[in-house]
């Protein structure tokens, strides 16, 4: 069912799901949502899947006209989203009318905003995906970011939309994006191949976001990372939140449409929890890091996932 | 300890999602068979909380979810299998692929055959009579790492890359051959070009080329390479592919 129009672009606004995990043996870019924390809660609020289809939007928001009545949520970044002129809460279920618009402003805090609605778009899949791969031309939206005049389906919903209405996450669910707080991240395989020196560098400075970043990964700047004996190693998988470290001595963190393999040393793996938090930065903004170990990290991932979990049920629609 | 267990050199953490287990640091046909030995075992016995299993060169990525199996868990499972000796599951098919090899679409020949001390018609020659076994894939969609070839033809990669090589390019760089799957920066050394599609995301599967596939590459005349259609292909793949 046709359920929203675009009235203005917005700077790089896709489809994106959870991504195409299950083809990275042939080469396939993941892709999927950069913020998986903002995604999820999403579509919860709107009585969708974690995982359906929405719409990722990168630091200027695409204004829409809803053409059949919906209910939407607004997460991730504040775009300033309003409602028919009004300002809307982010976190929270709207419900909306067809002639209802949807307009943006100015980034106040974030990079990406995610609009789930009820149903989750509908979109052909490819490769068991609706997440887009602009790189390649497949998948979401003809494979492309949105353009003006695009008109979005939405597959069907089984909630009565009045059920949804009011949902929102508390106040102390509800991340602050900080960007003093240290990403953490695990070990990488290549650690010991880098001088002492530069490892305390790593563990204790800070690196900045250089404007080289986007969906397929993020180049930082900051102390050199010298080697041991070269960058080179044999190529194999890399999975999102590598840290990679080329011959040019500055970190590469791969995200969401990074390349399946690689070839150069990796310093460490940024955990899934705090993936969420780096799509959150910008150029410009720091990155500090801070290691800690495999047990501690599922135990992270454990507890935040039990509490989507919860939230999830306790809003159960019957 | 198991004679896979024997086998494996490493295992570590690649994030807090994924687990990596690793053979003997080489590229050699034995060593990339352990690894698709043993994501074979792994896939068969269908274990909990597996997300999927990405092969390399000489090691196994096992990605899996911490909300239903930990990191020592999944380890601890993963060398509790049994693992056959001789393998069962490798039967290696043989891809022929269409390729113009002249010097428009493969620029660097001439480079290779002098480097090689040989004319380009005996590089054409080498290139078209060995067959090339696929370690895995890679890089972008469908690209595939194949090898090894001869090593008087083992040249490292340019200094600097090309800025737009084609897709459907065969290219080599060190022991190793692929064919580009999309237009894209390369510093690979190009020698032909192939009409044929390595990668099609609405097929199933989407790739031409698996890992433990055997790439052949069959001369053919320019004429041909600029007519291939659908219909020349499924024509091909009759008569080469079956």
């Amino acid at each position: 069912m046709e359920c929203i129009s675009v009235r203005k672009k917005g700077l790089f606004t896709t489809i994106q799901d959870e991504g195409r995990l299950a083809y990275a043996a042939d080469g396939v870019s993941r892709s999927g949502v950069m913020d998986g924390f903002a995604a999820r809660y999403a579509n919860i609020l709107v009585g969708n899947p974690q995982h359906a289809a929405v719409l990722e939007m990168t630091l200027v928001g695409t204004d829409v006209d809803i053409l059949t009545k919906s209910a939407i949520a607004i997460t991730g970044a504040n775009l300033s989203p309003a409602l028919n002129g009004q300002p809307m809460d982010l976190w929270k279920v709207y419900l909306v009318q067809a002639g209802d618009r949807v307009t943006f402003g100015r980034r106040i805090t974030g990079a990406r905003a995610y609009m789930a609605i009820d149903g989750g778009f509908d979109v052909p899949l490819v490769m068991g995906s609706a997440s887009t791969f602009t790189r390649g031309a497949y998948g979401g939206f003809e494979g492309r970011t949105l353009e003006k005049g695009d008109v979005l389906c939405k597959k069907r919903n089984m909630h009565p939309l009045e059920k949804l209405k009011g949902r929102r996450l508390r106040p102390q669910e509800i991340p602050v994006y900080d960007a003093n707080r240290p990403i953490r991240f695990i070990r990488g395989p290549h650690f010991d191949q880098f001088e002492q020196a530069s490892l305390e560098e790593f563990l204790t400075k800070s690196y900045t976001i250089t404007n080289d970043s986007d969906r397929m990964g993020y180049r930082l700047t900051g102390p050199s990372l010298q080697h041991r004996q070269g960058p080179d190693i044999i190529s194999d998988y890399v999975a999102c939140g590598t840290i990679q470290v080329p011959g040019s001595e500055q970190p590469i963190i791969h995200m969401a449409d990074c390349g399946t393999s690689g070839g150069y040393t990796k310093i460490g793996v940024i955990i899934t929890v705090d993936l969420s938090e780096v799509a959150q930065r910008i150029p410009g903004e720091q990155i500090r890091f801070d290691m800690i170990d495999v047990d501690e990290a599922n135990r992270i991932y454990r507890e935040q996932n039990q509490q989507m979990t919860k939230v999830a049920l306790n809003n159960r629609m019957i | 300890m198991t004679w896979m267990e024997e086998q494996i050199v490493d295992i570590f953490p690649m994030g807090d999602r994924a687990v990596v287990f690793q053979f003997e640091h080489t590229i050699d046909v034995k060593v990339n068979e352990l690894v698709h030995q043993m994501k074979h075992t792994i896939t068969q016995c269908a274990l909990e909380g597996i997300e999927t299993l990405i092969p390399s060169f000489n090691n196994l990525t096992i990605v899996y979810n911490p909300s239903i199996q930990t990191y020592d868990s999944l380890v601890h499972q993963i060398l509790q299998l049994r693992y056959e000796e001789q393998p069962d599951m490798w039967q290696t098919k043989t891809i022929h692929l269409p390729v113009v090899f002249n010097a428009t679409y493969g620029p660097d020949l001439s480079l290779i055959a002098e480097h090689a001390n040989q004319t380009v018609e005996e590089v054409v020659d080498y290139f078209t009579s060995h067959s090339f076994y696929t370690y895995m894939i890679g890089f972008i969609a469908g690209y595939p790492y194949s090898g090894d070839i001869a090593e008087c033809y083992a040249l490292p990669r340019r200094k600097e890359p090309r800025l737009r090589v084609p897709k459907g390019t065969i290219q080599i760089a060190n022991r190793m051959t692929g064919i580009s799957t999309l237009t894209s920066p390369s510093g690979w050394h190009m020698i032909g070009w192939t009409p044929m599609d390595m990668f099609d995301p609405y097929a199933t599967p989407p790739t031409t080329v698996q890992a433990g596939t055997l790439i052949r590459y069959v001369a053919i005349t320019e004429e041909e390479a600029v007519n291939w259609n659908d219909h020349v292909q499924r024509e091909w793949n009759a008569k080469w592919n079956v």
